[in-house]
């Protein structure tokens, strides 16, 4: 149903997303917090005593997003873009790749094409720029997403782009320069948005399921706020219609064929869902893998997979439709882990101001929980607009931390409602090992020092110390490289990382202390985009080690692996051959 | 409606309260729940003209609230209070109506200067901003919604022995059967793992108001957990049906509260209680969005109000009365074609025949009129 729109309807300022912006010069009031380092590309020095420090600028980091605004604020304007960290040159390190969006796409016209950007990292976390001999990587759709991973099964990482137009899959040479597949199929001039690469069917090659956000007119823009100069924003995405998701199976030589219906993964048309981001996972345990699709302000979903690659409806029963009061909530960025250390995969979705992030705890059997209360992300979480999140190891003390980039989407919002702005700091939470989180955002250094507009949020190490680092990227804003310098007066503790693992891989490690960590390798989407799919076992520092590790790929026979002596550091980079996973 | 209603609509009552915690704004003062009860009701309110102030002041203010010029009226007010500092009661009043437009920073610093009587606005505000340590204190649990409010913090916040404790004195105070109480002990039971509990409470939680989203889900997810799982299966399911509606309506009052002087919110108020099946709810909003409605605005009220009628209690003649008096008031071609239309459908073509020829006069080349007046004449002569 299509609310009746009065000029002032859409500003709606608790959960409704009326408006939506990403950062506009022409604001009357309000302005973006304007911060010299932030226009150097970094600052100069670490912070002392801070455990992120911006080093975009040393890095070599210098991509700006450009949202494309224009006087009728379009809605793709506020989406921001994503970004992924893999090792798209196959040398062993993370490189990057950020997704432009550009001129808006209006009366079929474009000025100053502005591509998508890849930077490769020499191994040390400084990067080149690589766009200029990335071929068809250099893309100039209205971009939205990426994601990563082996499609044709060659052993170099492919890109699959989502836009507000016609996606794209790009083919790795090997080298980090990609041509654009003849897959017409997977052009979806839609408005696509997350996308995963995953095995849905347990036959070793990569399908790929695409969210499906709103039917959007540039063409026939809605005005949305009051009619007074400066005042125009964003239209409520409840005033359009929702587009369904579409899943694609693989044939394992990176030929991808429509199957959403026969694969079970078909909406109801009344009910098509607005995606923003999905996410793989086995979350009921049973070895396959499993999808949870956020969706915007309507019910997510959660797609229970049989065992065979054809998927159930589970959301009903799983509890994770909607918050632990029953009601939907907006639904943007995803993180899924072992928060608790119970042994199994829980769930953790950003959402809106006047809602909190939520987190799933899962309770076995495919249940869920609504666990944002005791595990104290409810009150940090109900002002600011969560976007990408990332739940990582920042200390290497084996549990699971959890940051998140927040900004709001309505560029004007502080006409509406003086006690919220459209930039916004990014939070960071400390786990205790229980899955009780402290806000640490006060220690957090340069990825909280100033507001920003904040989309995705990625992990690995991006300079090889062993440690997690992130990128935060930002709408109609420079993306920043965020280096972790570990714990503010502590230290962090060691940590072994797994390479070379298949998506979804199920590792449960055992430590000489006695410790289970479970962690499942594969890309953690976050918003749009996706981190490392490396893991990393934290191990604190009393002289824990991993002496076991049970590996579990979706498909297949589990595989347990005994390390003699027990290892406490280092990369293990697994090979996946005809006789499965092996170390050199 | 007290000025509680608009400021804190951004509250909006039952199933769709964001934080659980309905307000009724009882304290609000005086000259502002004047300007608000003006704003919806034709009758002008004697009280709002205050003592010691001038009537021009009041009026003025008030006419701009009741004409949507709300940040004109707070401009107003601000100027006012920049002359008499002193005023307490417009400060109050200027407060109040800072929280109704959203400016709550503002709201809490005009109320700075206000005494312990107005704490009221001053916890409101805070709530509002998730500034829950600082709402806490002054939260009022004499007034069922702050305690609800304070619950609703406490529980946030991870305080929950002490929320449970606000629960009780809360229970104990205002009674135990309200929604929002009722589903806070269920969900705390259902964390304990007291599912007969949890049931029972939502149960009583949902017999209360079967349109609350929480109790419907909560006691849904407390049948699964409970090995009633096809039970508790089919209150999910009607759950997610109940849900759009829910947000839908949620959507329209968040619009309304953002501008009630226009007649579109109210009617789409109205049209999602009515999907809401709260159809004594939706009949009062359609007939305020017909009070309010500019001519051009007017048929789509009272054709999606006439349909209502129809579709709900089957009231034709009703929904001919609602046609023919918008017809009175700014005719429209519409409103008697869909007048001819529910005569026809009624067997009353004689009736129908003047309708539509109402509506030719206004449309004497539409020949979609043109036909169904031939055949009413038809039905009408046999």
């Amino acid at each position: 149903m299509r609310p009746a729109i009065a000029p002032l309807h859409a500003l709606t300022l608790w959960t409704a997303l009326a408006c939506a912006a990403c950062g506009d010069d022409s604001t009357p009031t309000g302005p973006r917090a304007i911060d010299p380092a932030a226009e150097r590309g970094g600052s100069t020095e670490s912070r002392r005593g801070a455990w992120f420090t911006d080093v975009s600028r040393q890095a070599g980091l210098d991509f700006t997003h450009d949202a494309g605004m224009t006087d009728e604020r379009h809605l793709p304007e506020t989406m921001g873009a994503g970004a992924v960290l893999a090792d798209l040159d196959a040398d062993g390190d993370l490189d990057l790749y950020l997704v432009q969006s550009g001129p808006v796409p209006v009366q079929g016209t474009r000025t100053a094409p502005a591509t998508n950007r890849l930077y490769l990292n020499d191994g040390s976390g400084r990067f080149e720029e690589a766009t200029a001999r990335s071929g068809a990587a250099a893309h100039d759709g209205y971009g939205m997403g990426v994601v990563a991973g082996d499609v044709d099964a060659d052993g170099d990482l492919d890109l699959f782009v989502t836009n507000w137009g016609p996606d794209v899959l790009l083919l790795n040479d090997g080298r980090a320069a990609f041509e654009a597949a003849d897959a017409p199929n997977l052009a979806d001039p839609r408005w696509t948005t997350g996308a995963t690469f995953f095995d849905a069917d347990g036959d070793d090659d990569l399908d790929l399921f695409v969210t499906g956000y709103v039917h959007f007119d540039p063409h026939d823009p809605i005005w949305c706020g009051e009619r007074e100069p400066g005042y125009r924003s964003y239209c409520h995405p409840d005033t359009y219609d929702g587009i369904p998701d579409r899943f694609y199976r693989n044939d394992g030589r990176g030929v991808f064929s429509e199957a959403t219906a026969a694969a079970g993964l078909a909406t109801p048309p009344d009910a098509p869902g607005k995606g923003l981001g999905v996410i793989a996972g086995d979350f009921d345990g049973d070895g396959s893998l499993d999808l949870y699709v956020a969706n915007d302000s309507v019910a997510n979903r959660l797609w229970i997979n049989r065992g065979d690659g054809t998927f159930e409806d589970g959301t009903l029963l799983s509890g994770t439709g909607v918050n632990g009061r029953g009601m939907t909530e907006a639904g943007m960025g995803l993180a899924t882990g072992d928060v608790d250390g119970d042994g199994d995969i829980d769930l953790f979705v950003t959402n809106f101001d006047d809602e909190s992030n939520t987190l799933y705890r899962n309770e076995g059997g495919g249940l869920f929980s609504d666990g944002t209360v005791a595990a104290g992300l409810e009150a940090p979480s109900r002002r600011p607009v969560g976007f990408g999140t990332v739940l990582f190891d920042a200390d290497a003390d084996g549990d699971l931390d959890l940051a998140v980039a927040n900004g709001h989407i309505i560029h004007n919002v502080e006409l509406y409602d003086d006690g919220k702005t459209h930039a916004q700091v990014a939070q960071f939470f400390v786990n205790d090992g229980g899955g009780v989180f402290a806000e640490a955002t006060a220690a957090a250094g340069d990825l909280s020092a100033r507001p920003v507009v904040g989309r995705g949020l990625y992990a690995g190490d991006l300079d090889g110390d062993g440690d997690p680092d992130l990128l935060l990227t930002e709408c109609n804003g420079p993306a920043r490289l965020l280096r972790n310098d570990g714990p503010p007066g502590g230290r962090a503790g060691e940590s072994l990382h797994l390479d070379g693992l298949p998506a979804g891989t199920r590792v449960v490690a055992t430590t000489t202390g006695g410790r289970r960590l479970v962690r499942e390798a594969g890309t953690q989407v976050s918003y749009l985009g996706g981190s490392s799919s490396g893991v990393i076992l934290g191990l604190g520092t009393s002289g824990d080690a991993v002496r076991r590790l049970e590996l579990l790929v979706p498909g297949r026979e589990g595989r347990d692996l005994e390390l003699s002596p027990a290892r406490a550091r280092g990369r293990l980079r697994f090979l996946d051959g005809p006789d499965g996973l092996r170390l050199p | 409606m007290l000025f509680a209603g608009l400021v804190l609509a951004a509250w909006p009552s039952g199933a769709s309260a964001v934080q659980g915690a309905p307000l009724a704004f009882s304290a609000a003062p005086r000259a502002v729940a004047a300007i608000v009860a003006g704003q919806t009701d034709d009758t002008r309110p004697d009280s709002a003209h205050s003592a010691g102030r001038s009537t021009t002041d009041v009026s003025s203010w008030e006419a701009l609230w009741r004409t949507g010029h709300r940040r004109d009226a707070i401009a107003a007010m601000t100027q006012a209070l920049a002359a008499r500092p002193q005023d307490d009661e417009l400060r109050a009043d200027l407060a109040a109506a800072q929280l109704a437009v959203h400016q709550v920073e503002a709201a809490l610093a005009t109320a700075e200067a206000l005494g312990p009587e107005h704490d009221r606005l001053r916890a409101t505000a805070l709530y509002i901003l998730a500034r829950y340590d600082e709402a806490i204190p002054v939260l009022d649990e004499d007034a069922l919604d702050e305690a609800l409010m304070l619950i609703d913090a406490l529980e946030a916040l991870g305080r929950l022995d002490e929320a449970d404790a606000a629960s009780a004195r809360a229970g104990r105070r205002h009674g135990e059967e309200h929604v929002r109480l009722l589903c806070y002990r269920a969900r705390r039971a259902s964390q304990a793992g007291d599912l007969a509990l949890a049931v029972e409470l939502f149960t009583r939680a949902r017999d209360l108001d079967p349109v609350d989203v929480g109790a419907l889900y909560g006691l849904g997810r407390a049948l699964v957990r409970s090995d009633r799982r096809e039970e508790g299966l089919a209150l999910l399911e009607q759950h997610r049906r109940l849900v759009p509606l829910v947000d839908a309506y949620d959507f329209a009052r968040r619009a309304v509260d953002l501008d009630p002087s226009h007649a579109s919110n109210h009617a789409a108020v109205a049209a999602a209680e009515h999907a809401l099946g709260l159809l004594e709810a939706a009949d009062e909003h359609f007939r305020l969005a017909t009070r309010l409605a500019q001519p051009a605005e007017l048929a789509p009220v009272v054709l999606r109000h006439a349909r209502m009628l129809v579709d709900a209690h089957g009231d034709i003649d009703g929904a001919v009365t609602l046609l023919q008096d918008a017809w009175t008031r700014h005719p429209d071609a519409r409103l008697m074609v869909r007048a001819g239309d529910l005569l026809m459908n009624a067997g009353r073509a004689s009736d129908a025949v003047p309708r539509y020829e109402r509506a030719l006069a206004l449309r004497p080349t539409d020949n979609q009129i043109v036909q169904r007046l031939q055949r009413a004449r038809e039905d009408a002569a046999r």
